[in-house]
């Protein structure tokens, strides 16, 4: 009750509109007008599961859907383009490689696992990264099963030459001229064939996303990419066994 | 566009459904804001760059599943929720999603 007898409300709070609104508006803003066909393809309804297209009907000509962003971006991009684009992809392996070689790498009993199973499998992710993403995101990039493959067998062959060069030179110093030559052949063939067979993996997920005009089924890729990570595990297995056997004396035990 | 968190819109009525639209994202803030936010977690308060992180995704995922929405030529959304996930640390992951419809006046 005030002193004139009148009664006064309560006092309400003063509710102040939170000011991280108004900053995620505009750098949200910022983000739109930045953004490309690119990035809104991979939210567009059309390529929802859940659409029914009894209810939904069937997009308007002006409408971006998977099928249009994939055709328009073939015509667009020019052969040379997709060279250059081939190249980049088959050389980008290597620096991925030292990521895969380090995470092969140990010397304890944890290593064991390391070698036959964390390290093949980071490994042969490693060398197809690359690859992996350009059919993924960016299919229209790649004319031809040829290119995945060149991809595929230059990632394995570039993986190969620098774990070659980090096992002479860092882990192996005193190596034997049969260590060298083992790691130019052997450990060589067994990367490009192990990359070579997850090639043919990247092969059907383009293959089959090409053909249909839809986004990648990465599904398509697992019976190739397993293949190929349980052939380089149960080759560093072997190389592990023997050389502790002592029928494998290359100057080092292991790969 | 309408949007509303209820199975009707009072006042009009649901002429066709077009199906559910989503939107969803995953943001997260630079290095320097989450070494702010641990130093500002010891004398407490509001970690105002994990509240802008959070009404920015948010927002990102409302207007993703408003994007779909149009795409469809719905102008309402109806039933529409939220649900977090936890993919990875020191990120908002938000996910929103609803019944698009084409609301006419009139119950």
């Amino acid at each position: 009750m005030s002193d004139s007898g009148r009664y006064d409300e309560p006092r309400r709070p003063q509710f102040v509109a939170d000011p991280s609104e108004q900053k995620a508006a505009e750098l949200l803003r910022r983000e739109r007008e930045r953004a490309t066909d690119n990035e809104e393809v991979e939210h567009t309804v059309w390529s929802e599961p859940a659409l029914s297209p009894a209810l939904a009907g069937s997009p308007g000509d002006d409408q971006l859907t998977y099928q249009r962003w994939l055709v328009r971006n073939v015509e667009r991009t020019s052969a040379l383009r997709s060279i250059w684009v081939t190249l980049l992809v088959a050389l980008a392996a290597g620096p991925w490689g030292v990521l895969g070689a380090f995470a092969g790498s140990g010397n304890s009993v944890f290593s064991m696992l390391m070698f036959t199973v964390f390290g093949p499998v980071a490994e042969e992710v490693a060398k197809v990264a690359a690859a992996l993403w350009v059919v993924e995101k960016r299919p229209f990039y790649f004319r031809s099963f040829g290119q995945i493959l060149l991809c595929a067998i230059c990632g394995g062959a570039a993986f190969a030459a620098i774990e070659n060069l980090l096992y002479i030179y860092a882990y192996v110093p005193d190596h034997t001229p049969a260590f060298v030559e083992f790691r130019w052949t052997v450990c060589v063939a067994l990367h490009v064939t192990c990359s070579l067979i997850a090639g043919i993996g990247l092969m059907q997920i383009w293959r089959d996303a090409m053909r249909r005009l839809a986004p990648p089924q990465l599904s398509l890729g697992v019976p190739w990419f397993i293949p190929a990570m349980v052939i380089h595990g149960l080759y560093n297995a072997s190389v592990i066994f023997v050389s502790a056997a002592g029928w494998l004396d290359l100057g080092m035990p292991g790969q | 566009m309408i949007v509303t968190n209820t199975e009707t819109i009072a006042g009009y009525r649901i002429a066709e459904i077009k199906g559910l639209v989503q939107g969803n994202t995953v943001r997260a803030k630079h290095a320097g804001r989450d070494i702010a936010a641990s130093f500002k977690n010891l004398v407490g308060g509001e970690l105002r760059g994990y509240t802008e992180l959070l009404t920015e995704s948010r927002r990102q995922a409302l207007e993703r599943m408003l994007a779909q929405a149009e795409q469809l030529g719905a102008n309402a959304i109806v039933n529409v929720r939220f649900t977090t996930s936890a993919v990875t640390a020191g990120a908002a992951e938000l996910y929103a999603y609803g019944t698009a419809v084409v609301a006419q006046p009139g119950a």
